[in-house]
C-alpha cells in the first residue's frame, strides 16, 4: 500500500475519531455532576444531526444558525433527560437503576424520531469546503475530514481548559466530587448539573452536525455511537474527559484500519474485542482512576 | 396481660398460616389449569402464544439471576438468546443433529459463552459490565451477519426442525408444549433452590456489598461467573427452544431491542421475585396482540414502560402483592454451638507490616503477636492507622512490606474470602451489613465457606445440601441468640438499628467459624446500655475460645476487657502489655494527654 493511501487513511480514522472523542467528551459533561452515564446519549446526537439536515437542507438556513438551534433544541433534551431518567428516579445511584431508564429513555427517542424522520439515512451536505478533495502535496483529502479534526481538537482543549482553570470549572469538578459539600461552600449545585446538561446536548449537536456529512445522519444509528462513544471513554478513563477524546481518536483510528487492512464486515468485531481487551488489561482505562 | 397477649398472637399466626395454606392451593390449581389449558386449544395461534410465553418465563427466570438477583445489568441478553438460537440450528440444520440432542448442546454451548462473558464482569463493574453486555449483543450480531453460509448471514437460517405434532389431520403444538411447560416449571423450581442456597445468598450479598462479601468468606469471582453462567445456561435453552418453534432463526430477532423486551419482561413482573418473569412474560407476550394496528409504536411504548417503571414501580408488578414481612420468627432455645479452638493453639503474627498512601505512612513497621484465646486490644488517637492494620490482615489492602503468619503460614498475599476461610473473620468500623437481605440471610452469609454445596447440588437440593443448611439454619438461629437478637430472623437488616447492626455483624463474623475475630471500633455510637452489652457478647466469645483482636477508641471499655493492649501513634508502635501496666506508661500519656510542660519549680 502506498504511503499516500495511509496518510489517507489516517486522516480518515483521526476525523471519525474526533467524533467520538467529543461523543465521548459529552458523556464526561453529565458523568461530572453525578457519576451517571446516558445510554441514550448517542440519540442526541443523532437528534442533532436531523435537526442539522432538515434546516439546512429542507429551510436552506446557515449552517452556523442551524448549529445554533439544534444545540438549543438537543440542550433541553438533554435536560429531559435529567429530568426524567435520573433526578425522578429515587436513590439514583442504588443498584445502577438508572442505567435502565436512560436506556429506556433513549430508544424512545430513537423511536421519536424514526417516526419524525424516517428510518432510512439521510445526506447531509459537506459543509466545510466542497465535495472535492483538495491536494497536500502528494496526499488528498477531504476539507470536511480535516475541519471535523480541527474544530475537534480546538473543542476538546477548550473544554479542559474550562475544566481546570475556570471558577466554574471547579465548581463542575466539585459537584462530582460531593455534591452536599459543594452546595455547603455555596455552589449552587443545580445550576452546575442544569449547565453540565446543557453543554452535553450542545456538544452532541457539534458531533450530530461533525458526523453526519461524513457518514449519513441516521436515524437509526444513535445505539451505535452511544457504544462507540462509550468504548472510547472506557479507553481513555472514565473520569477523565480529555483521556476519552484521546480514547476515542485511538477508536477511530482502530476502526479505519481494521475496515482498510481486515474487512470490513470484521470492523466492529474489532472494535468490541478491542474494548474487552482494554477493560481486561486497564480497567480504569488509559488515562483515568477508577472510583 | 402478656399471656393474653401471646394468645392473640398465636391465634394471629395459625390465621394467616390457613390464609397462606388457602392461597397455595388455590395458586397450585390455578397453575395447573394454565398448564393444560392449550392442550384443548387446538389453534395453533394460541398454542402458541402459550409456547412462547414459557420460552420466555425460561430465559427471563436465568436473566433474573444474574440481573436481579446479583446485580449485575446485562442489556444483551439477547445476545445470549440467540447463540442458543443458531447453535441449536446450524446443528440440527447443517449436521442433521435431532433437536432432543442439539438443544442441550446449545444450552450448554450459551452456558460456555456466558462463563465468557462473565470474565470482563470480574473486573468492571456498574455502567462498564452493561456497556460490555450492549457490545456482546452487537457483536454476536455483526458475527451473525459477517459468518456467511455458516450463520445464514442476512438471510438467517431456514428450515430447522418444527415439532409440530399432527393429530388428525391438522398440525397443532400440544407435544410441544407439553415440553417447553415442563422446563419452564423445572426452571422456576431450579431458580427458587438456586435463590435459597448458599449460591442466592452469595448472590444478594455481591449485589449489597462486594467488599463485605469477600470480608465475609465469599469467592466473588466464583459467585459472579457462576450467576453468568446459569443465566447464559436458561437464555440458551430458551433461545434453542424458539429456533425450534419458529423453524426458522434471523438475527433480526436478537437485536437490542429484543434486550429491551427481556429486561422489560423482568423489570415489568418484578426482579428478585420468582413470579415476576412469569407475570412479565406473560403481559409482553400478550401485548402485541392487545395492540393491535398500532404495534408498530411498541418499541416506543416499550422504552416509554421502561422509564415509568423505573420511576414509580421499580420493584415490578409482584412488589404490589408481596406480602409484608411476617416478622417474629420463634426465637430459638437451641444452646450456642460456637466452636471451641482453646486446644488448636493458631497465633496471629503481624511482623514489620508498613503501608503509605501516597506518601502518607499509615502504618510503619509494625509488629503485634496475637495469643491465641485471648482478648488483644489496639488502640491509639484517630489516624493511628489501626483501621488500615486491620484492612491488611483481612486482606483488602495489601502492605508495602513485612509479613502477616497466621499459624505460621504466611497471609499476607491472600484474597480476603481465603483469609476468612483460613479462620480470621472481622467486622467493619462503618457498619456494613447486606442492607435488603434479612437478619436471618446476613448471618448465613457467613456460613459461605463452610458450607460445599455446588450449584448442580444447590439447584437439585441433594440430600447433603439439605442436611447442611438445616444444621447452618439451626447454627445461625443460635448466633443471634448468642449475640441478642433472637426473634428478629425474618428483620430486615437497613430498618435495624446501628447497634444492632452492629452485633448482627459479629454474629456474621462468627458464622464463618474463626479463630481470631477482628472488631474494628464496634463500641463507636452504641449507647451505655449497649456498649455493657457488647462486652458480654466479646466475653462470651472469648470463653469459646475465640482470640479476639479490638481495635476501640474507648479506654474504659478497653482496659476493661482486654488481656493484652497494644497502643499505636502514628503508625508506630509505642506500647504493649496488660491493660495495668499500659494504662501508666509515660509514652501513651504523652500520646493521649500530650507532653507534661516544664514549670520552673
Amino acid at each position: 500500500m502506498a504511503w499516500q493511501t495511509v496518510i489517507q487513511l489516517l486522516f480518515s480514522g483521526l476525523a471519525l475519531g474526533a467524533v467520538y472523542g467529543l461523543v465521548a467528551l459529552s458523556y464526561s459533561t453529565i458523568y461530572a455532576t453525578r457519576n451517571v452515564i446516558n445510554f441514550g446519549q448517542g440519540e442526541l446526537v443523532v437528534l442533532g444531526s436531523l435537526l442539522g439536515v432538515s434546516m439546512v437542507v429542507g429551510g436552506k438556513v446557515p449552517v452556523l444558525i442551524a448549529l445554533v438551534v439544534a444545540a438549543a433544541v438537543v440542550a433541553l433534551a438533554a435536560l429531559l433527560v435529567e429530568w426524567l431518567a435520573v433526578r425522578s428516579v429515587k436513590e439514583v445511584t442504588r443498584n445502577m437503576i438508572w442505567v435502565m431508564s436512560t436506556f429506556g429513555l433513549g430508544i424512545c427517542m430513537n423511536q421519536l424520531m424514526q417516526k419524525i424522520w424516517g428510518t432510512d439515512p439521510v445526506r447531509f451536505p459537506k459543509f466545510i469546503g466542497k465535495d472535492e478533495p483538495i491536494q497536500l502535496g502528494q496526499v488528498t483529502m477531504l476539507p470536511q475530514e480535516l475541519g471535523v479534526i480541527i474544530i475537534a481538537v480546538v473543542v476538546a482543549v477548550a473544554f479542559e481548559a474550562f475544566r481546570r482553570n475556570t471558577l466554574m470549572g471547579k465548581a463542575v469538578r466539585a459537584t462530582a466530587m460531593d455534591r452536599d459539600t459543594a452546595s455547603l461552600m455555596g455552589i449552587d449545585t443545580r445550576k452546575v448539573v442544569y449547565g453540565s446538561y446543557a453543554l452535553s446536548g450542545a456538544l452532541a449537536t457539534l458531533c450530530g452536525f461533525l458526523v453526519a456529512p461524513i457518514q449519513f445522519a441516521d436515524p437509526n444509528g444513535g445505539v451505535l455511537l452511544s457504544v462507540k462513544g462509550f468504548i472510547a471513554l472506557v479507553i481513555g478513563g472514565l473520569g477523565s474527559p480529555i483521556g476519552g477524546f484521546l480514547g476515542g481518536l485511538f477508536l477511530g483510528l482502530l476502526e479505519i484500519g481494521s475496515a482498510s487492512f481486515i474487512s470490513e464486515v470484521w470492523k466492529d468485531v474489532i472494535t468490541f474485542g478491542a474494548l474487552i481487551l482494554v477493560m481486561l488489561i486497564r480497567p480504569s482505562g488509559f488515562f483515568g482512576k477508577l472510583g | 396481660m402478656t399471656a393474653v397477649h401471646s394468645a392473640v398472637a398465636a391465634t394471629l399466626a395459625g390465621e394467616r398460616r390457613t390464609i397462606t395454606l388457602d392461597a397455595n392451593r388455590s395458586l397450585f390449581w390455578f397453575a395447573l389449569a394454565v398448564l393444560v389449558l392449550p392442550l384443548f386449544i387446538a389453534n395453533p395461534f394460541y398454542q402458541g402464544l402459550f409456547v412462547v410465553w414459557a420460552i420466555y418465563v425460561i430465559a427471563v427466570s436465568g436473566m433474573n439471576i444474574v440481573t436481579g438477583y446479583a446485580g449485575q445489568v446485562s442489556l444483551g441478553h439477547a445476545g445470549l438468546f440467540a447463540v442458543g438460537a443458531y447453535t441449536t440450528s446450524i446443528l440440527n440444520v447443517d449436521h442433521l443433529m435431532f433437536p432432543w440432542a442439539s438443544i442441550p448442546i446449545a444450552a450448554l454451548f450459551t452456558a460456555f459463552v456466558g462463563l465468557l462473558l462473565g470474565i470482563p464482569a470480574l473486573r468492571v463493574v456498574g455502567p462498564y459490565l452493561a456497556l460490555v453486555t450492549i457490545a456482546f449483543n452487537f457483536l454476536i450480531e455483526k458475527i451473525v451477519l459477517a459468518g456467511g453460509k455458516f450463520t445464514g448471514a442476512a438471510s438467517g437460517k431456514y428450515g430447522v426442525a418444527k415439532p409440530l405434532i399432527s393429530t388428525s389431520g391438522s398440525y397443532d403444538y400440544s407435544g410441544f408444549w407439553i415440553l417447553v411447560a415442563l422446563l419452564a416449571v423445572a426452571t422456576v423450581w431450579i431458580c427458587r433452590n438456586l435463590v435459597a442456597s448458599r449460591w442466592g445468598r452469595a448472590w444478594n450479598a455481591l449485589r449489597n456489598d462486594t467488599d463485605c462479601s469477600r470480608i465475609s468468606g465469599i469467592n466473588v469471582t466464583t459467585a459472579k461467573l457462576a450467576a453468568f453462567t446459569v443465566s447464559a445456561f436458561f437464555a440458551g435453552l430458551a433461545g434453542a427452544l424458539l429456533a425450534h418453534y419458529q423453524g426458522q432463526v434471523n438475527i433480526e430477532s436478537f437485536t437490542l431491542n429484543e434486550s429491551l423486551t427481556l429486561l422489560l419482561m423482568l423489570l415489568l413482573g418484578g426482579q428478585r421475585t420468582l413470579a415476576g418473569p412469569i407475570v412479565g412474560a406473560a403481559i409482553m407476550v400478550l401485548l402485541p396482540v392487545l395492540l393491535g394496528p398500532i404495534d408498530a409504536w411498541r418499541i416506543l411504548i416499550n422504552g416509554g414502560v421502561l422509564v415509568l417503571l423505573v420511576l414509580f414501580l421499580p420493584d415490578g408488578l409482584a412488589s404490589l402483592f408481596r406480602p409484608k414481612a411476617a416478622g417474629g420468627q420463634l426465637a430459638s432455645t437451641e444452646p450456642v454451638k460456637l466452636h471451641h479452638y482453646s486446644d488448636m493453639e493458631k497465633p496471629l503474627r503481624v511482623a514489620g507490616i508498613s503501608k503509605s498512601f501516597g506518601g502518607v505512612i499509615t502504618a510503619a513497621a509494625v509488629d503485634v503477636q496475637i495469643k491465641p484465646g485471648t482478648v488483644h486490644s489496639l488502640i491509639g488517637p484517630n489516624g493511628a492507622g489501626k483501621s488500615t492494620l486491620v484492612n491488611m490482615v483481612s486482606g483488602l489492602i495489601k502492605p508495602d512490606s513485612g509479613q502477616i503468619r497466621f499459624n505460621d503460614e504466611r497471609i499476607d498475599h491472600l484474597e480476603p474470602h481465603e483469609i476468612t476461610k483460613l479462620g480470621v473473620a472481622r467486622i467493619f468500623q462503618n457498619v456494613r451489613v447486606f442492607h435488603d437481605m434479612s437478619c436471618l440471610d446476613n448471618v448465613m452469609v457467613g456460613a459461605h465457606c463452610r458450607l460445599h454445596a455446588g450449584l448442580i447440588g444447590s439447584a437439585f437440593r441433594s440430600d447433603r445440601q439439605k442436611l447442611e443448611e438445616r444444621q447452618a439454619l439451626a447454627r445461625a438461629h443460635a448466633l443471634l441468640n448468642l449475640v441478642g437478637l433472637s426473634g428478629r430472623a425474618d428483620v430486615i437488616a437497613a430498618t435495624m438499628s446501628y447497634g444492632d447492626q452492629h452485633t448482627l455483624e459479629i454474629a456474621r463474623a462468627l458464622m464463618s467459624d474463626p479463630h481470631v475475630l477482628f472488631l474494628d471500633e464496634p463500641a463507636a455510637g452504641l449507647t451505655s446500655e449497649e456498649v455493657q452489652h457488647l462486652g458480654e457478647v466479646i466475653r462470651a466469645i472469648k470463653a469459646n475460645g475465640i482470640t479476639v483482636f479490638l481495635i476501640e477508641h474507648y479506654v474504659e471499655f478497653v482496659m476493661d476487657i482486654s488481656d493484652t493492649v497494644t497502643v499505636l501513634d502514628f503508625g508506630r508502635k509505642i506500647a504493649e502489655g496488660p491493660p495495668e501496666q499500659v494504662r501508666n506508661d509515660p509514652a501513651v500519656i504523652e500520646a493521649y494527654l500530650g507532653k507534661p510542660q516544664e514549670h520552673g519549680q
